[in-house]
């Protein structure tokens, strides 16, 4: 057999830097549902909406502020913040937070599947018709969450009607999660809230 | 063309372009030689070890990076649910079908079209297998949705972070590849 250094050492690199990535940068994930119970708990986090101003004004996390990469540029803030950051486009979100944290802000975080995931399971959590107890049990503590973000907790939800997302088996949101989203945004305003 | 039967034309292309790939690197590397196979249960002949797990690495490595860079979400990667019970079953006859035939479904197409006889054969055995499963199913769903333990990830098992379980498999891969180097140097 032979060994081949180079490759040897490339794999090396990457999985010692997918190693360091995690555990010296700290998560740079946030689920929805944290966010929210962050929001709640009155515990300071500074939010960032990466979407464009149209999306945004039609509906956005509660204390989210609009912002550009040029924006979260010229901003200072304490470099001990806590940001979460959340878009349309995943590129650019990861794009973002690379930046925040190249400059040194030490808690920086992104919502994996953005306003959806906000929508889906903060805003209007949904408990399925058929819920196992378990199901009902996650679900009380979800919509007691959505009511004080003024959200609409939908009951008795067809089993094949439930968000999807990487909290539920296969996970899948589909391949355009942005039309998605702007879809649920867009039910949400016709209801006025 | 409709947009959904183009996109489903793109998808398909795209499987068998890959499929076309997948077929052409297990022949480069040997593996549509039943011996070559059989060696691996033997430690005579890691060929098998060598080539799938640099794979595993390779695409593990790839996919975390491109998660990172944005580029890719692994949160839409589709995770196989976990069934303990029939799981093991099925490893146990798919070990025991693949030391015996010396091929595995893989392979056997492999070795089939490069005109081995072993390769057709192991073929016919698997068609069968999937025809017979599929008639006795009304018998065996209840076995088959035994002991569910919904899509397991290492991550998730372990109470770790992706990006360290990802290094703690590089280096164990790095670490047998080495150990499996010396041995050869040494026999």
């Amino acid at each position: 057999m032979t060994l081949h250094a180079p490759l040897f050492v490339a794999a090396l690199i990457l999985g010692g830097g997918a190693a360091a990535t995690d555990t010296l940068l700290g998560g740079d994930q946030m689920t929805a549902v944290a966010l929210a119970e962050r929001i709640k708990a009155g515990q300071p986090t500074q939010v960032f909406d990466l979407r464009g101003d149209e999306e945004f004004h039609s509906f956005h996390i509660p204390s989210a502020q609009r912002a550009t990469l040029g924006d979260l540029i010229d901003r200072s803030l304490p470099r001990s913040a806590s940001i979460v950051l959340y878009g349309d486009d995943r590129a650019r979100v990861v794009q973002a937070w690379a930046l925040l944290r190249i400059r040194g802000y030490r808690h920086v975080a992104y919502l994996r599947q953005g306003l959806y995931e906000w929508i889906a399971r903060v805003h209007q959590p949904a408990l399925p018709a058929d819920a196992t107890p378990g199901e009902r049990a996650e679900f009380d503590r979800l919509a007691a969450l959505s009511r004080y973000f003024g959200g609409q907790p939908r009951l008795d939800v067809p089993r094949a009607a439930m968000p999807a997302g990487y909290w539920t088996a296969g996970g899948d949101i589909g391949a355009r999660p942005s039309v998605e989203t702007a879809l649920l945004v867009a039910a949400i305003r016709r209801r006025g809230c | 063309m409709s947009a959904t039967a183009g996109s489903l034309a793109a998808t398909l292309a795209v499987a068998c372009a890959l499929g076309f790939a997948f077929g052409w690197l297990l022949e480069r590397a040997g593996l549509g030689n039943a011996r070559v196979l059989v060696g691996q249960f033997y430690f005579a002949n890691l060929t098998v070890f060598k080539v799938l797990f640099s794979a595993l690495v390779t695409a593990m490595l790839g996919a975390f990076w491109l998660d990172r860079a944005g580029l890719l979400d692994l949160g839409g990667v589709y995770v196989p649910e976990t069934f303990a019970l029939p799981q093991a079953i099925g490893g146990v006859l798919f070990g025991a079908g693949l030391l015996l035939g010396g091929l595995c479904p893989g392979t056997s197409c492999v070795a089939a079209a490069t005109g081995r006889a072993d390769g057709v054969a192991v073929m016919a055995g698997l068609v069968a297998g999937i025809l017979a499963f599929n008639f006795a199913f009304d018998s065996l769903k209840q076995l088959y949705a035994s002991t569910p333990l919904g899509p397991l990830t290492l991550p998730a098992v372990l109470h770790l972070p992706p990006g360290v379980v990802v290094g703690m498999v590089t280096v164990m891969a790095l670490g047998i590849f080495t150990a499996a180097h010396r041995l050869r140097r040494e026999s």
